[in-house]
Order: C-alpha cells, then sequence, then structure tokens
C-alpha cells in the first residue's frame, strides 16, 4: 500500500515551476532592490568624500536628492516583490491544501485506524505554515541573500579588494558552524514538535473521557501524567532554546567580525592612501548590508530545514493509497440486484500483530438477492468485519465476495458504495443540519425525499422538540441529540440511497422499543426489495429473517433458517435457549 | 452548512489589558530573578550595540585623522570587547527569557489543566473539548512566545530607542532634529495601517479556524464521508473554505508588505536629509565627519526597533486575547464542590442509597426528574428500567455528583452526597457508562484504572470474573496489548468487558451499571450476568438497561417514565400489574406465546 514518495525537493520544484512567472516576477524585481538598496551607501561614499574635498553644497544636495529618490522607487519595488512571492506562498499552500484533502478522502480505514486524528491535524496544519514560510519568507530571503551578495561582493572588492579578502575571512569558519547548529536544532524542533502533540493528545483524552476520571477520582493522576509531559515538553523546548540563541549569537558575531577586520585593516588603509574616508563608510555600509542577509542565513537554512521535514510529513501521507482494489477500477459498474458470494473469504485487520487471530476465516456463503440475513455471533466474532467488507471499508485478503457474479475487487468502490448503504453500529452525524446529515449520499435528494426518509426512520416524531425541524443544527454549536436520534438519522441517511443492499450493523441499539417497532413496521416494505444484512445480538431480531448465519471466532459455525438451526441443535440453538431459558425464569 | 455562531477564537481584543496583565503578574512573579538577570543582560547587549557606532566616529575623526596605526589598534579591540560582550550576553539573554516563558507555561498550562479537572460535567457538555484543548496548547504557546519574543525585547527596543535619540542629541541636537523630522509621520503610517493589518489578521485567523474544524470533523467521519460518497461535495466545501483563506491572506501581505517597505522608505529619507542638512553644517565647520558618520549609524539602527515593536503588537495583541479565554476559563466555578473532610467516614460505605424527591435539569427549568424518590439497602441490586430519555441515566450521574441535584437530596448511608468528600462519595460508588471509554495505555493499565498500583494478579483475577480474560488471552501481548485511544483497536463488546473489568476491579461498596448490556450478544451477556452475581455480594447495585433480561435477577424493580419512578416492584408482581413494565417486557419478548409481542425486525411477512 505504500509507494516510494517521490523527491521531496521535486515537490518544492514542481511549485516552483508552477507559479514560475510569479517567482521570477518577484525574482526581477528583488534585482531591481537590491541595486537600489546598494546604490545608496555608494551615493553616500560620493557625498562623503564630496564633503571631505569641500565641494559646493548644491554637489551634496543633488547626492541627497538621489539618495531621496532611489529611496522612493526602492519601497516601491520592494512591496511588489514581497507581494509576488509572498503571494505564491499562500497561493502553493491553497494548492497543498486542496491536494492533501482530496488525498485523504481517498485513504482507506486502515489508514484512519493506525493515524490519530490529532497527528493528522498537526501536518494539516502546522506543516502546512512551516511549507508556507518555505516559499514565501524562505524564497525570498534565499533570493535576496544570493543577490545581495552576488551585487554587494564586486562594488566592495571595487572599493578596496584586499580589505573585501580580510573582511570576509571569518565567513567560511563560521558558516561551518552555522549549518552544524541549525542541524541540530532541526533535529531539536521536530523533538519539541513531537512532545507538543503529545501533549495535545494526553490532555484530548483526559477531557474526552472525563466523566471516566471523575467517577474513578483519578484527576490528580491524569493532572500528573499531563504535567509529565508538560515537563517533558519544557525540557525539549529549552533545548531547542539553547541551539536557537547560539545560532544568533553565532551569526552576529559574523558580522562583526567582519567590520572588526575592517576597521583594523581598513583604517590602516585609509592611512595609506588606499581607500578614502567615504570608501570605508560606504565599505562599513555594504558589510552592514551583507549582515542582515547573512544572519538570516542560519535562520533562513532552518526554514528550509523545517519545510522539508513538513514536506517529508506530507509525503508519508501521500505515499498511502487506498488498498481497495476497488479504486483502480476506472469506469461504470454493472447494475447490481444485490446476491452476495462469500468463498473461502479469510481477513485479518492491516496491521494487526503477528500471530492475532484471523477476524474472518473460511466464511463461504450464498445471499440471493432481496433476502434478509441476520448475522449472530458473539462479541468479536467477525460480524462486524464481513458486513464491512461487503461495503469494502477494507480489501478482500483471501477468497473472494461475488455481487451478482461479479469480484468485488473488480467493481469501482464508488459505484459499488452507492448500491450499498450502511448503517454502522457507532453513529456518526456531522454539525449541519438534521437534512443535510440525511442527504450525506444524496446531496441533490429533493426536500420531499428527505422528508419520506425522515418519516420511515421516525425522525419526524421528535420534530415538535426539534427548534428548526429538520433544519436544526447538530452537533458542538447546535442541539445534542440522543443515542436513539442519532441513530435514526444515520438510518434515514442509508434509506435516502435507496440501495439494492442494505446493511444494519445492530443499528437500532439505543433505539427504545416504541419507536423501533414503528421503524421496522415502515421499513417493512423497504426491505421486502432489497437484500438486508442484519447483524444483531438478539437471537430474536433474526429468527425471521430468510437465512441465519452464526459466527464464532470468524467462522461459519452454522448457517440456516431459524427452523432448521433450531432442529440441529447447535450454537444458534443454544442462544436461543438461552434466551427462553432468562424468559422462563421471569415467569416463575 | 456555515455554522451559526461565531467561534471565540475570533473574537480579537486590545492590544494591552491592564487586568488580564495584573492578573497574570501572579505567574510571572516567581521567575523575578530570571527576568532581572535577562534585563540586565539586555543593558548589556544595548550597551555593547550602542557603543559601535560610537567607536566609529572615534576612529574616524581621530586615529584616521591623524594618521595613528596603534590608536585603531585600540580601537579595533574596544570594539572586539563591545563585540564579546554583546554575544555573551545576547545568548544569556535569549536563554533566560526563554527559561522564564517555559517556567511560566508551565506553571499555567499545570494549573489550567487542573483546574479543568476540576470543573463539573455540565461544563464539559456546555464546551467542546476541542476548544477546551487550544486553552492548554495554543493559547498557553501564545503567551511563550509573549516572553520569548516579546516583553524583554520590548522594553530593550524602547529602552534602545530613548537612548538613540539621547545619544543623537548629545552628539548634535540640530541634526538629531533633522533625523526625527520623519518620525511623526512613521507613526501616523503605521496608526493608519495597523487597524487594517489587524482586521486583515483576524480575517485570517477565523477562516484558518474554519478550514481546521472542517478538517477535523472530516477525519473523524472519514468513513461515513467514503460510504456514502460525499468526497466530491466535500471537496468542494473544502475548497470554498481553502480559497476563502487564501484571499484574505493575500490581502493581509498587501498591507504588511507595504507597511515594511515604507518603514524602510522614512529610515532613507532621513539619510538623504541628513547627508544634506549634515552636509551644509561641515561646509560651515559645524559637524565632523565622524559625527555624521556615527549619526548614520545610529539611524540605521533607529528604525528596525520601530518595525519590531509593531510586529509585537500582533503578538501581545494574541497573547490578550489567549490571556482573556485562559483567565475566563480559570474564572469557572465548579457548582459540584468536594466538602472540607469533616466528620470521620468508615473507609468503607454500607451501601445504602436514598433519593428524597429529587428534582434535576441539566438545562434551566427543563426538568428531566421529578420528585424521584427510591431507596436501595446495603447488597440489595435494583433494576431501573424505562424507554430512552425517562432520566434513568441521570440518576446515575447524580448518584457520583456529576451533577448536582436542583432539590431534594440523594443520600449514601444517611448522608447527603454533598456532605461527603467528592473523591469519597465516588471511592465508593463504581460506575460503567454508556460509552466504555478507555485510555490509551495497555489493557492491565485499564483494568488498573482506578488504582494504578493494583498487583498483576488482581488485574487477572477480575478479568477472568468478567470473562474478558478469553479474548486478552487471545492477543499476542496479553494483559500488556496496547489499548489505542479511546480503546480504538478493540470491538466494542471487548471495550464494554474491559469496562466491566475496570469497575470490578475498583472494588466500589455501590456498583452502577448505565446501559452496560446494550451491544453485548446474549451468550457473552450471560456470562456477565454469571460473573456479576459473584462478584455482586456485599455491594448494593443499580442496573441500568433497556434489556430487561439483564435485570430479571434483581431484587426490586423501579420503572421510569418521564422522569418520574412510576412502577416499583419485583419481576413477578410488576408483571401481573399489567402497566408500562409489562408492556416493556412484552415489546423486549415479541416471541412470547400471548402473541402481543413487538414484530421483530425478520419477522416473516417482513422478509419475504
Amino acid at each position: 500500500m505504500r509507494r516510494p514518495g517521490p523527491e521531496r525537493v521535486s515537490l518544492i520544484l514542481r511549485y516552483l515551476r508552477t507559479y514560475r512567472r510569479v517567482f521570477i516576477l518577484g525574482f526581477l524585481c528583488l534585482v531591481a532592490t537590491n541595486g537600489l538598496t546598494l546604490s545608496i551607501p555608494w551615493l553616500l561614499k560620493e557625498a562623503i568624500d564630496a564633503l571631505g574635498r569641500g565641494e559646493p553644497l548644491r554637489r551634496v544636495a543633488s547626492l541627497a536628492l538621489a539618495i531621496l529618490l532611489t529611496a522612493a522607487l526602492l519601497a516601491a519595488i520592494r512591496t511588489r516583490s514581497r507581494l509576488f512571492i509572498l503571494g505564491a506562498s499562500r497561493r502553493i499552500v491553497y494548492d497543498i491544501r486542496n491536494e492533501l484533502y482530496a488525498h485523504l478522502l481517498t485513504l482507506p480505514a486502515s489508514f484512519y485506524a493506525r493515524r490519530r486524528t490529532g497527528d493528522i491535524m498537526s501536518r494539516a496544519v502546522n506543516d502546512l505554515l512551516l511549507i508556507r514560510s518555505l516559499f514565501g519568507p524562505g524564497m525570498l530571503s534565499v533570493m535576496n541573500i544570493a543577490l545581495v551578495y552576488a551585487a554587494g561582493l564586486p562594488l566592495m572588492a571595487k572599493l578596496d579588494a584586499r580589505l573585501t579578502l580580510v573582511a570576509l575571512l571569518p565567513y567560511p569558519f563560521l558558516l561551518a558552524g552555522v549549518f552544524h547548529v541549525s542541524r541540530r536544532i532541526h533535529q531539536r524542533s521536530n523533538a519539541a514538535q513531537e512532545q507538543l502533540a503529545e501533549l495535545s493528545n494526553a490532555a484530548q483524552e483526559t477531557l474526552s473521557g472525563i466523566n471516566m476520571v471523575k467517577a474513578f477520582v483519578r484527576e490528580a493522576g491524569q493532572a500528573d501524567r499531563f504535567g509529565d509531559r508538560s515537563r517533558e515538553y519544557r525540557r525539549c523546548s529549552l533545548l531547542l532554546a539553547r541551539s536557537r540563541g547560539l545560532i544568533v549569537s553565532l551569526m552576529r558575531g559574523l558580522g562583526g567580525l567582519s567590520t572588526l577586520a575592517a576597521i583594523w585593516v581598513g583604517g590602516r588603509h585609509v592611512i595609506a592612501g588606499t581607500l578614502s574616508k567615504g570608501g570605508l563608510v560606504a565599505f562599513l555600509s555594504y558589510l552592514a548590508l551583507l549582515a542582515d542577509p547573512t544572519v538570516m542565513m542560519g535562520w533562513v537554512l532552518g526554514v528550509f530545514q523545517r519545510g522539508l521535514g513538513a514536506i517529508r510529513r506530507l509525503e508519508e501521507i501521500w505515499a498511502f493509497e487506498s488498498d481497495l482494489p476497488g479504486d483502480r477500477v476506472k469506469g461504470s459498474g454493472p447494475d447490481l440486484r444485490g446476491a452476495i458470494t462469500f468463498r473461502g473469504l479469510d481477513f485479518t485487520y492491516p496491521g494487526s500483530d503477528e500471530g492475532t487471530r484471523p477476524a474472518l476465516s473460511g466464511v463461504t456463503l450464498d445471499i440471493p438477492a432481496g433476502t434478509t440475513v441476520g448475522v449472530v455471533g458473539r462479541v468479536g466474532s467477525g460480524k462486524t468485519t464481513l458486513l464491512q467488507l461487503v461495503a469494502a471499508v477494507y480489501p478482500v485478503d483471501h477468497g473472494t465476495i461475488l455481487i451478482d457474479g461479479h469480484d468485488l475487487g473488480a467493481l469501482p468502490t464508488g459505484h459499488l458504495r452507492r448500491r450499498v448503504a450502511v448503517v454502522p453500529q457507532e453513529t456518526f452525524l456531522f454539525s449541519r443540519t438534521i437534512a443535510e446529515n440525511i442527504a450525506l449520499g444524496a446531496t441533490t435528494a429533493s426536500r420531499e425525499r428527505i422528508e419520506e426518509v425522515a418519516r420511515l426512520a421516525q425522525i419526524t416524531r421528535d420534530l415538535p422538540d426539534l427548534p428548526q425541524g429538520l433544519d436544526t443544527f447538530v452537533g458542538e454549536r447546535g442541539v445534542t441529540l440522543s443515542g436513539g436520534q442519532r441513530q435514526r438519522v444515520a438510518l434515514a441517511r442509508a434509506l435516502l440511497l435507496d440501495p439494492p443492499i442494505l446493511i444494519l450493523d445492530d443499528a437500532l441499539s439505543s433505539i427504545d422499543a416504541d419507536t423501533e417497532d414503528a421503524i421496522l413496521a415502515g421499513l417493512r416494505g423497504v426491505m421486502r426489495r432489497r437484500t438486508t444484512l442484519l447483524v444483531s445480538h438478539r437471537v430474536s431480531t433474526v429468527l425471521g429473517a430468510d437465512r441465519i448465519v452464526v459466527l464464532e471466532d470468524g467462522r461459519v459455525a452454522e448457517s440456516g433458517t431459524a427452523s432448521e438451526l433450531l432442529a440441529r441443535n447447535g450454537p444458534f440453538a443454544r442462544m436461543h435457549r438461552q434466551q427462553q431459558i432468562e424468559k422462563e425464569l421471569e415467569t416463575l | 452548512m456555515s455554522p451559526p455562531a461565531e467561534a471565540e477564537e475570533e473574537v480579537l481584543g486590545k492590544a494591552y489589558d491592564a487586568r488580564l496583565v495584573r492578573r497574570s503578574l501572579g505567574d510571572v512573579a516567581p521567575e523575578w530573578r530570571l527576568i532581572a538577570l535577562s534585563v540586565v543582560l539586555m543593558f548589556v547587549v544595548m550597551g555593547a550595540q550602542l557603543a559601535q557606532p560610537y567607536l566609529f566616529k572615534l576612529l574616524i575623526d581621530g586615529p584616521i585623522l591623524r594618521g595613528d596605526r596603534r590608536g585603531i589598534t585600540i580601537l579595533a579591540l574596544a570594539y572586539a570587547v563591545a563585540l564579546a560582550f554583546e554575544l555573551v550576553a545576547r545568548y544569556g539573554q535569549l536563554y533566560a527569557m526563554e527559561l522564564t516563558g517555559q517556567n511560566v507555561i508551565l506553571r499555567l498550562r499545570d494549573r489550567v489543566f487542573r483546574h479543568l479537572l476540576s470543573l463539573d460535567s455540565s461544563f464539559f457538555d456546555r464546551h467542546a473539548v476541542g476548544r477546551l484543548m487550544t486553552r492548554v496548547t495554543t493559547d498557553i504557546e501564545s503567551l511563550a512566545d509573549l516572553f520569548t519574543s516579546g516583553v524583554v525585547s520590548l522594553l530593550g527596543d524602547s529602552v534602545k530607542l530613548l537612548a538613540i535619540v539621547a545619544i543623537l542629541l548629545w552628539l548634535d541636537w540640530r541634526l538629531a532634529c533633522v533625523a526625527f523630522a520623519l518620525t511623526p509621520l512613521l507613526f501616523l503610517l503605521s496608526a493608519m495601517l495597523r487597524g487594517r493589518i489587524r482586521r486583515a489578521y483576524r480575517d485570517v485567523r477565523r477562516r484558518i479556524a474554519r478550514i481546521n474544524a472542517y478538517l477535523q470533523e472530516s477525519i473523524s467521519g472519514m468513513l461515513l464521508l467514503q460510504l456514502f460518497r460525499h468526497e466530491d461535495v466535500s471537496t468542494r466545501e473544502f475548497d470554498s473554505l481553502n480559497s476563502d483563506h487564501r484571499d484574505a491572506e493575500l490581502r493581509s501581505i498587501v498591507y504588511e508588505s507595504s507597511f515594511s517597505a515604507m518603514i524602510e522608505l522614512v529610515g532613507n529619507v532621513a539619510i538623504a536629509l541628513m547627508i544634506w542638512y549634515g552636509g551644509g553644517q561641515m561646509l560651515r565647520g559645524a559637524l565632523t565627519l565622524g559625527t555624521l558618520v556615527a549619526f548614520l549609524e545610529y539611524t540605521s539602527r533607529f528604525f528596525g526597533p520601530i518595525r519590531d515593536l509593531s510586529g509585537f503588537y500582533a503578538v501581545l495583541q494574541a497573547a490578550m486575547a489567549s490571556l482573556e479565554r485562559i483567565f475566563a476559563l480559570l474564572d469557572e466555578r465548579p457548582t459540584v464542590i468536594s466538602p472540607p473532610a469533616g466528620v470521620s467516614l468508615p473507609a468503607r460505605a454500607s451501601g445504602r442509597i436514598e433519593f428524597d424527591r429529587v428534582r434535576f435539569a441539566y438545562r434551566g427549568n427543563d426538568d428531566v426528574l421529578h420528585d424521584v424518590s427510591l431507596r436501595a439497602d446495603p447488597g440489595e441490586r435494583v433494576a431501573i428500567v424505562g424507554a430512552t430519555g425517562s432520566g434513568k441515566t441521570t440518576l446515575t450521574r447524580l448518584l457520583v455528583r456529576l451533577y448536582d441535584v436542583r432539590s431534594g437530596a440523594i443520600r449514601v448511608d444517611g448522608r447527603d452526597v454533598r456532605a461527603l468528600p467528592l473523591s469519597y462519595l465516588r471511592r465508593q460508588v463504581g460506575v460503567v457508562l454508556q460509552d466504555h471509554f478507555l485510555f490509551a495505555g495497555s489493557i492491565a493499565s485499564n483494568i488498573a484504572f482506578g488504582d494504578p498500583s493494583m498487583t498483576r494478579e488482581r488485574i487477572e483475577e477480575v478479568a477472568r470474573a468478567v470473562n474478558a480474560s478469553e479474548f486478552v488471552d487471545r492477543l499476542p501481548a496479553g494483559f500488556a496489548a496496547a489499548v489505542r485511544e479511546r480503546g480504538g483497536n478493540l470491538s466494542v463488546g471487548q471495550k464494554q468487558l474491559l469496562s466491566f473489568a475496570r469497575a470490578l476491579a475498583y472494588n466500589p461498596a455501590i456498583l452502577v451499571l448505565d446501559e452496560a448490556t446494550s451491544s453485548v450478544d446474549s451468550e457473552t451477556e450471560l456470562l456477565i450476568q454469571e460473573a456479576l452475581e459473584r462478584l455482586l455480594a456485599g455491594r448494593t447495585s443499580l442496573v441500568i438497561a433497556h434489556r430487561l433480561s439483564t435485570i430479571v435477577g434483581a431484587d426490586r424493580i423501579l420503572v421510569m417514565h418521564h422522569g418520574r419512578i412510576v412502577e416499583e416492584g419485583t419481576h413477578r408482581a410488576l408483571l401481573e400489574k399489567r402497566g408500562i413494565y409489562h408492556r416493556l417486557y412484552q415489546l423486549q419478548f415479541g416471541l412470547d406465546r400471548s402473541g402481543s409481542g413487538r414484530p421483530t425486525i425478520a419477522s416473516p411477512e417482513v422478509a419475504t
């Protein structure tokens, strides 16, 4: 399921190419900007030397005017350069965010089972910020540094070549140190980032389970655990701060040493007459101009390292792709009536530990179209797994599932899922209106259809309690629905699809008996026309199914009609008898 | 699908709020030594920095003019000393500041988290976990920013500005006036732009918050999005949020870019003015070249801090907004308060429970319990039945004081629960809540949740008692097997068995089972009931379930209906009464020979 990720650098190149026009324009603006910036010290030199020679004020004033005009032009062009390059970085992040989201939508359940939501969120939030810095301020500074050096060095050399050489002598040594420290910064910043994620996870978990924490009087224990993580994060942050402090000092030292060299050697050159006073002042100005970008170099290095790290983490996500064969099938699939055949089906959850018992083994079943099949079995016997395989939540490992004789893996996943509607065991509603939640699978459904399925699922009986009826907003910022109400919304959502295959995974467990009756009465007509897979932990629920399948440890222990199974005196009969005994106990 | 209410994150206030700052001083004060140290170091940095242009002046007006090579060497040495001081002090100052910030936020974060854990369930009903998370993470981080990039450098920058002004006035007050002539213009411009920049940033933050909320929800509900083929619609919705955000970002860049270019412009114009005016002065002999050069150097250091100050404004504003939210959270007071431990209490309660005319509402006057009175004697097993929303779960929540009653009283062993220390009460009452919440850790650590010092033998014994050892033994790592966040790698049934084991390991005097049997198949349910029979000995229990089969063995059954107890008695007596209980019973056991049962989902006329 992993494919080798494209080179990190290639992502950068790809976006540089996509936005090359903007980057080139930005670069040209920067060339102009730097030309103008560097000409200011030159004008300064001219002015000072003119003053030294005692030239008339008019000459100096015109040089001052030249500085003024240059500065005005500089401000205008600098603004443009930033707009081009920073703007491109924002557009790139927009593109990447869209791509990432589109990719997340294609990733299979096995991916989400292994990744914590917080991890994925932190990729999408923090890592994108790092990438933004890489393309925005990062690129801007790289170009700027290159240009300042390219233009500044020749000008300095022209003033005094020997002085330039001496002044730049400390650069190689200090730069080597800087590179070394920034590598460490990179590692330490990753470590701190990871600790922060750990910290959030600890908080998230404790707060989500707050009632459990309180009931078991574990507040202090959980707070201590959080405190430990918090201290660990502090430790990592301080290590990072040390490296950062070091690099700031190193960088400043770099500029300082050059200036020192300029004073010492340059001063002698002025005395010797090989350099004018104005030349020394200009030289110092150029050094100051070089110092800023040089100090930036360490920062830019960090930006690039963090950005590349972020790209690497994003590409870990990109490297995953759907493990469902149906996702690679192109074109439209055949019309389905809903006959389901399982042949020698084995299944082990992807990523389970070595030696874990398969969730399903050797399951062979024939389910004719339009029949209702009850699936019963103990906890962990594989009921939910079986249903999930039909909905192509996980790929089939060994054996086959055929729908109307077509291999499940040969059917385009989207095509299949439009025809298989699932009401899962655990209900998930989005923070939208009830109607929007129902219309999840068919956003274009008419209001009449939505109301019709809402009636079928008996949501309508609760409407008087909901402030805006079906348009009531649910979730964090709206009303909180009860477990039963939520399950009914999930049921309506499935019914709206009008599917040939309907899967109910213990889907009415939180619904009270009266409401369940009404739902079932309404569903009779619906179920008559489609294949229904019905998981229940209650024997009585499935007694009237066309066929009952009993799963034990992932195997089909037995299957048949209720009366056949009862006559066989196997596990089903045993489960049934248990319920009978309970009943008899009660009537004593 | 836009949310009806604006998130609180979206509100941004002023950049300085004296009330907030005063309050936060309590958290900062213990670090006064570090702060003092970094202020001192900051002055060293500043002194060393500001000495450097003056050395240039001395160099040009002195040794260079005189052709004094030794003088040059001395000045170069002086420069080297200044530089060394600056570097060491700067490193120390950065580290001291980071240390201060980290210490403050460590303390604050711990305080906020402990405070959160002390708040009521009703508080958590009103606030989404995600929002609370940002209090202990992002909000506190933005305070760290305030320290590392903030407070001291703010102070440093302001002092540096004043020092430069003073030095320049001292060097030549007329030229200084020329140099500063443009400063009012700078302040005017930045005041004009600042409002726009702030609004633009607020827009950006508001929109990124929407993107992140949408993303978070999509990831949580990914399987459903996929099963219901919602990908295309969702991609479009995401794109529209994403492009809104991009547009806001692009707007903010325009202001940001022109702002920084403008500061540079003003700096360069000041240079031009100084050359023009200073040149004139020099020609008249009223100014030396060295002074002019020093002026140019100082002014180039003048506009940097001004730019930093305006950047600091944003940091300060974010920090104030965070502080505001953090303090609002710290101001939340729990209404469920533990009384001081006064009377001496037996280590283990005998387990008598009394509800005396209890009324309760989650919100306002919307009572979910009306005058509920019930009593359970030590060791008695009381079953509570009723339809969803009849108030059964509420009873259990009130018993462990996740909420307090509106009127009436709940007593354990004759003592009002509000008079018992919370930890004592909750130590006496073990609960199995509806959602079987498990924590990341191992199977063993989840079973021993209530008492981390529990022995391995006891853990295994408890697991065996609830028949959880069967599936645990099948795991390769056994009891050491990892349990993921919320028990994500376990089935609903396994989670339930573990939450049973957890409650039993807690060995409480009173056990509350809430809906605990709704998702287990009948066979497992029977095994659990056997285990419970054994373990309930000597324990008072309240068992709540839709499924009557689990409570048939109860000593007494209470039937709840619309927040009232409407029937009470033994199973047989209640059946004979032919009331609500009888009706519930018939619905549950649809295959009853009486033929009055409910139609089951797969009854023949449905399926054929």
